[in-house]
């Protein structure tokens, strides 16, 4: 195929982009590196921060003066909705039990290059020789306590 | 001869202009219809909801092959971002991948904590809910042993449980890009230096650290990359697919979560300042943490050029582990390209199945 006479005219704007980034992002890089850099740089952090506070504390008494719910309300009442929503799926998730999920597949896949019979690691590639261990969970067993 | 030579010289420039008129338009139309589009949809290979409790959400996808692998594999989902990153769309994703290689697959999810949730601690996610979800996979698949694999901090929460627990339940370990020596992470780490950064005045003050912070840290590493993705995006306008991905990504990102602040404290204080992890003196529930006492197979996937977790950070992990049986994987590609995307389906996903199917019958 000839080559185009006409270059693709976006490519050098391309090449430029990455270069302009890799450059920039370096040396934003060694900008936080530097100390007066940094200090400016949480300074602004935690100033946005004390501004996003009093902008939800402004609007929070907003909303008393409306007789409206504020986000923490909100946010408390979600929480109660999502307590009372586990609460039912749990009552009423029949999931746990393998009975009750039908017919699934049988957990008898073997790798594609598996030799019949050979159910396990290539012990070459495994050198823990992890034997295969076959055996079922005890109902009810695991170690599903919560600390 | 000559006369043919211009020919196709002059055939090559009429079709380059012709491709260049075209996209030009193509890209103000659909620049047009990118503003009024809708967000992408994620996640949709079929799944069920098996446990919600707080943050946490653990799912079962739906097997995909009539004979399955006998080995469970339960995804854990780092904690500042929503799994879908694992289930992007039909094509894009290692969920489906898995399946349809014969895995039965479940994946730990999290949600935005509550304000409640403020006192949440790792030892919660460590000690409370990856035992739970793991329980949960056991009586769900009847099976006693699982593969346990853990994307970015879900890998570190992976390793801590697996350390702490001497692997109960497990039959393999999996990391993805996992950071083990935090001094390594020079721009996070100079980001939490606790000269500049007093991270007790914040979560003092905060229930939530918002999930506007975390971009924000995220961002700071690069701070050109979201400016000089979106020239991208319009250079690609034209390419459907190319905005399909950039969409789906750029919603990723978006939905970045919030942390509890007590867990952020802990993140920041001990892993992030003290290095406790890689140092030996990390303490969870008043238990060591002993890295040697992981002996599961263990596979590390680490990204040559990530920017988030750079290798000199992840690479001791495979030193410090007790495993005889275990494998690092470093692989071309950046934090987020390693788990999705045209690089991910090229080179991680069958890294990981190749390693997988071995370990997991």
């Amino acid at each position: 195929m000839p080559k185009p006479p006409i270059p693709d005219p976006l490519q050098w704007l391309r090449k430029t982009l990455d270069r302009v980034e890799g450059r920039a992002n370096a040396l934003a890089g060694r900008g936080l590196q530097c100390e007066p850099v940094l200090a400016t740089l949480h300074r602004l952090n935690a100033a946005s921060m004390l501004w996003r506070q009093a902008l939800q504390k402004a609007l929070d008494r907003h909303c008393k003066r409306l007789n409206l719910p504020t986000a923490r309300d909100v946010a408390a009442i979600q929480a109660t909705l999502q307590r009372i929503e586990d609460r039912l799926d749990s009552l009423a998730s029949p999931h746990d039990a393998p009975a009750a999920q039908g017919p699934r597949p049988a957990r008898t896949r073997k790798p594609a290059a598996a030799a019949p019979g050979a159910d396990g690691p290539d012990e070459a590639a495994a050198p823990g020789g992890n034997a295969p261990r076959r055996r079922a969970v005890r109902r009810g067993g695991g170690h599903g306590t919560r600390r | 001869m000559a006369r043919d030579a211009d020919a196709a010289k002059a055939g090559a420039t009429s079709r380059r202009l012709r491709t260049e008129v075209d996209r030009l338009l193509q890209r103000g139309l659909k620049g047009l219809e990118y503003l009024g589009s809708p967000a992408p949809v994620v996640g949709t290979t079929p799944k069920t909801l098996l446990l919600r409790r707080g943050t946490l959400g653990l799912y079962h996808y739906k097997p995909q092959q009539s004979e399955i692998y006998r080995v469970p594999l339960l995804l854990v989902m780092a904690t500042t971002n929503k799994a879908y990153i694992f289930d992007l769309a039909p094509g894009q994703s290692l969920v489906e991948f898995l399946l349809q290689r014969g895995y039965d697959v479940y994946v730990m999810d999290w949600n935005a904590p509550a304000p409640s949730e403020r006192g949440l601690r790792l030892e919660d996610y460590v000690l409370g809910f990856i035992p739970d979800c793991i329980a949960r996979v056991q009586r769900h698949s009847g099976e006693a042993e699982l593969t346990l694999a853990g994307y970015c901090f879900g890998g570190v929460l992976a390793l801590l449980y697996t350390a702490l627990h001497d692997g109960a339940g497990l039959r393999n370990l999996v990391c993805f890009t996992t950071p083990l020596d935090f001094s390594q992470m020079t721009l996070f780490r100079a980001l939490s230096d606790a000269r500049h950064f007093d991270v007790d005045k914040l979560c003092d003050r905060v229930d939530l650290v918002p999930a506007e912070m975390v971009i924000a840290g995220f961002d700071a590493l690069r701070p050109a990359g979201r400016i000089a993705g979106q020239l991208r995006l319009w250079d690609n306008m034209w390419n459907d697919d190319y905005v399909k991905g950039y969409r789906m990504m750029e919603r990723w990102g978006a939905e970045t979560l919030p942390l509890a602040s007590e867990y952020f404290r802990q993140i920041v204080k001990e892993l992030m300042q003290g290095n406790a992890l890689h140092q030996g003196t990390l303490r969870i529930g008043a238990r060591l943490v002993e890295l040697e006492r992981v002996r599961l197979p263990l596979l590390h996937v680490i990204a040559q050029h990530d920017h988030i977790v750079p290798p000199p950070c992840a690479r001791p992990l495979l030193q410090r582990v007790g495993s005889r049986d275990k494998q690092e994987v470093m692989l071309s590609g950046g934090h987020v390209s390693l788990v999705a995307g045209a690089n991910a389906v090229k080179r991680m996903w069958p890294t990981l199945d190749q390693w997988l199917q071995a370990r997991s019958t």
